[in-house]
């Protein structure tokens, strides 16, 4: 029985294991704003207007994107950049942003893809294995506007995230251009006076308060039937134990039986008798000789002069 | 003689500049005078034995924080690099709380609150304190995330206090921290009046049922479902509550007795001495001694107030609806507020001054143990709605 469940535990556990996770990893990095046409817009490293992508890390830990693949036609080598390995800048940090300028020269560093984005209207970023597009966005060439960036717009409560024409383009930026509102102070646009919050709070408080009287309440009363019953059975009818404890009706001890135990532990524990440095006994104690212990060559032995 | 007035001129020259790093030519009036608040509280902890293990570190940290010197050599506690600055990151990102958590879960037995579950709901009722002080400080202007750290000092828990202003007010943490400790301290002067005043003569008579015996089986059960049951309500109390449970698990289990000796004592105290001093030091006078200080000392005295009414009052409450005989006294209604074991030893002490036969310690340890638990689950509400 026992090999049994050993062996259903270990299935379960490989079950448990084989079912898929949502770590932080690749699948976290989203294509959030491109400018197709830049024309006035933002200057690269070497002083020239490129089209470019916004990468976005919306996860919680550092993302490394380096071994990635960004294509605007996949299955082109021509058309198909791999983010180089061994540059930390590819680290993306926790809801960080890089930028890639798509000029169509991939000898100008890491950041410079060598394709550009006014030819297929598609851009891809696929994973390290280059197989799985993690993600993706199509656009309209023509109907385009020079300066004016595509990306996600602000998150909206009932649609999520929104996906079009940006009022400003910020690359390496949120694309929210209006000024952020802490969270807690939109709640207390709703909530001035801290009264829905203190209901509420308290609810929560008391519920899971509650919820734990309610499991052991029920809990405390199971084992003790199970106790009174295997009591039961234990004893003989109408047998009594010598020496035990006096037990209410209820199954409680009484007081003054708690508190002799209570004193007897903290004595025992704080042990007030002096404590003996030495063992003495009566039995033959043997130990194996050493000549370090040996008492003849103890230092109160006289010594023999030698002539 | 020229050379003889060049070396003197030296001399005096590099008697000023030094001059210039002493603590004598930067002291400020605010700097004496948390100087004087930090031997306070050295006196408070020695002498009048309040909260010693935490007022010592404390107090000795304020005289610390407090030295003056010229800025810019990485030596002040909010200096890049300093190594003050080392041991002030574990408050800063919430490290040492919930390490102080594990502590307290592996020296807590929370045999009372099992054996009589129904004391659970006074730790509930305590945390009114807390969204008590939240609304008067949102009434006083606070903006709503200083109002939420403000509001947890209601809590009476300082690991938990610190915890959550370092989230939601890293700037007021000092003055909250302090704030908190203080008044955990003051828990034997502010209490005693609140329940002599709520209840009767008849009720602080109230002998409550001797606890029934808790089997070792409900003791590991509890921080298991304990963990399970709060954490999935409030995911985000998950860093204290998870470490108060995993630490009580270590000492129920009876297998990891090395483990939960660890926790319970080198660790603790360990990361008590290190919160202690940087929360101490972390109240240098140019960034504490403020007026919304002030207004955190009276939030927080409020804060207290409030959670022993509710304590008391929620007691009183619970008794109309209990059979004669189960009753519970109203005096361990004061313990729900989470400052352990001081508020329980206060319902005990009242509870002798009326009758020399009625121990109530063991029965407030119960709401106490529940208010530690209450008051995580209230800050990890807060911490969703405000973080």
């Amino acid at each position: 029985m026992k090999e049994k469940i050993k062996k259903v535990s270990a299935l379960l556990a490989l079950g448990l294991l084989a079912l898929p996770c949502s770590a932080q990893s690749i699948e976290n990095i989203r294509i959030n704003e491109v400018l197709v046409k830049n024309e006035n817009s933002y200057v690269d490293d070497y002083g020239q207007r490129n089209g470019w992508i916004e990468l976005f890390n919306d996860g919680y830990s550092s993302i490394n994107i380096a071994g990635c693949y960004l294509s605007v036609n996949p299955g082109d080598p021509n058309s198909t950049y791999k983010i180089p390995k061994n540059d930390p800048r590819t680290i993306i940090p926790p809801q960080g942003y890089v930028v890639f300028f798509a000029d169509g020269k991939a000898d100008k560093g890491t950041f410079y893809t060598n394709f550009t984005l006014d030819k297929t209207g598609q851009i891809y970023l696929f994973d390290a294995s280059g197989r799985n597009a993690t993600d993706s966005v199509i656009y309209d060439i023509n109907t385009l506007q020079p300066d004016v960036s595509i990306g996600y717009m602000t998150f909206d409560q009932n649609e999520g995230l929104k996906w079009g024409d940006l009022p400003a383009t910020t690359p390496g930026a949120t694309n929210e251009v209006n000024e952020i509102i802490p969270r807690s102070e939109i709640f207390r646009e709703h909530d001035p006076s801290g009264g829905i919050m203190a209901i509420t709070a308290m609810s929560v408080v008391f519920s899971a308060l509650l919820l734990l009287f309610l499991l052991f309440k029920a809990m405390g009363k199971i084992l003790s039937r199970m106790e009174e019953k295997k009591n039961a059975s234990a004893a003989p009818a109408g047998a009594t134990t010598a020496g035990a404890a006096p037990v209410h009706k209820s199954g409680t001890v009484s007081s003054e039986v708690l508190a002799a135990i209570a004193v007897t532990i903290k004595l025992y524990e704080e042990d007030l008798h002096d404590k003996e440095s030495e063992i003495i006994t009566i039995n033959r104690v043997a130990r194996t000789y050493s000549p370090w212990s040996s008492k003849i060559y103890g230092i109160n032995n006289q010594p023999i002069r030698k002539k | 003689m020229a050379a003889e007035h060049n070396f003197l001129q030296f001399l005096g020259d590099n008697l000023v500049e030094f001059f210039k790093f002493t603590g004598f030519a930067n002291v400020e009036y605010g700097h004496l005078i948390m100087i004087l608040v930090g031997l306070f509280f050295i006196y408070l902890a020695i002498s009048k034995k309040f909260e010693p293990m935490l007022l010592v570190p404390i107090g000795f940290g304020i005289i610390v924080g407090n030295i003056p010197f010229f800025p810019g050599n990485q030596i002040g506690i909010y200096e890049d690099g300093s190594v003050l600055n080392y041991l002030y990151f574990g408050v800063l990102k919430g490290v040492y709380p919930p390490l102080i958590f594990l502590g307290i879960g592996a020296m807590t037995d929370f045999s009372a609150l099992i054996s009589n579950p129904k004391l659970m709901l006074i730790g509930a009722a305590a945390q009114f304190g807390i969204f008590g002080a939240y609304m008067l400080a949102l009434l006083f202007g606070f903006s709503a995330s200083e109002a939420g750290a403000i509001g947890i000092i209601g809590g009476a828990d300082g690991p938990t206090a610190i915890f959550l202003s370092s989230k939601l007010a890293p700037d007021l943490m000092g003055a909250i921290a302090v704030s908190a400790y203080s008044y955990m301290a003051l828990v034997p002067v502010i209490q005693p009046p609140i329940m002599k005043l709520l209840t009767t003569h008849k009720e602080r008579l109230i002998k409550m049922r001797p606890p029934r015996v808790v089997s070792t089986t409900e003791k590991i059960m509890f921080p298991i479902i304990g963990v399970l049951l709060t954490c999935f309500l409030v995911p985000s109390g998950l860093p204290l509550l998870g470490m108060l449970f995993f630490g009580n698990l270590l000492k129920e289990s009876g297998v990891t007795r090395r483990l939960a000796n660890t926790a319970s004592g080198p660790l603790i105290d360990i990361v008590t001495i290190l919160i202690g001093l940087t929360v101490g030091a972390s109240t240098q006078a140019t960034t504490f001694l403020t007026v919304k200080s002030v207004g955190i000392f009276a939030l927080g005295a409020l804060s207290f107030i409030i959670a022993t009414t509710a304590g008391v009052l929620f007691v009183k409450f619970f008794n109309l609806f209990l059979k004669e005989g189960n009753k519970i006294n109203p005096l361990i209604g004061n313990a729900g507020v989470s400052a352990v074991p001081d508020s329980a030893r206060v319902s005990q002490e009242v509870g002798l001054k009326y009758d020399r036969t009625n121990y109530l310690l063991m029965h407030a340890m119960g709401p106490n143990v529940a208010g530690v638990i209450g008051s995580a689950v209230a800050a990890g509400v807060l911490l969703g709605f405000l973080g």
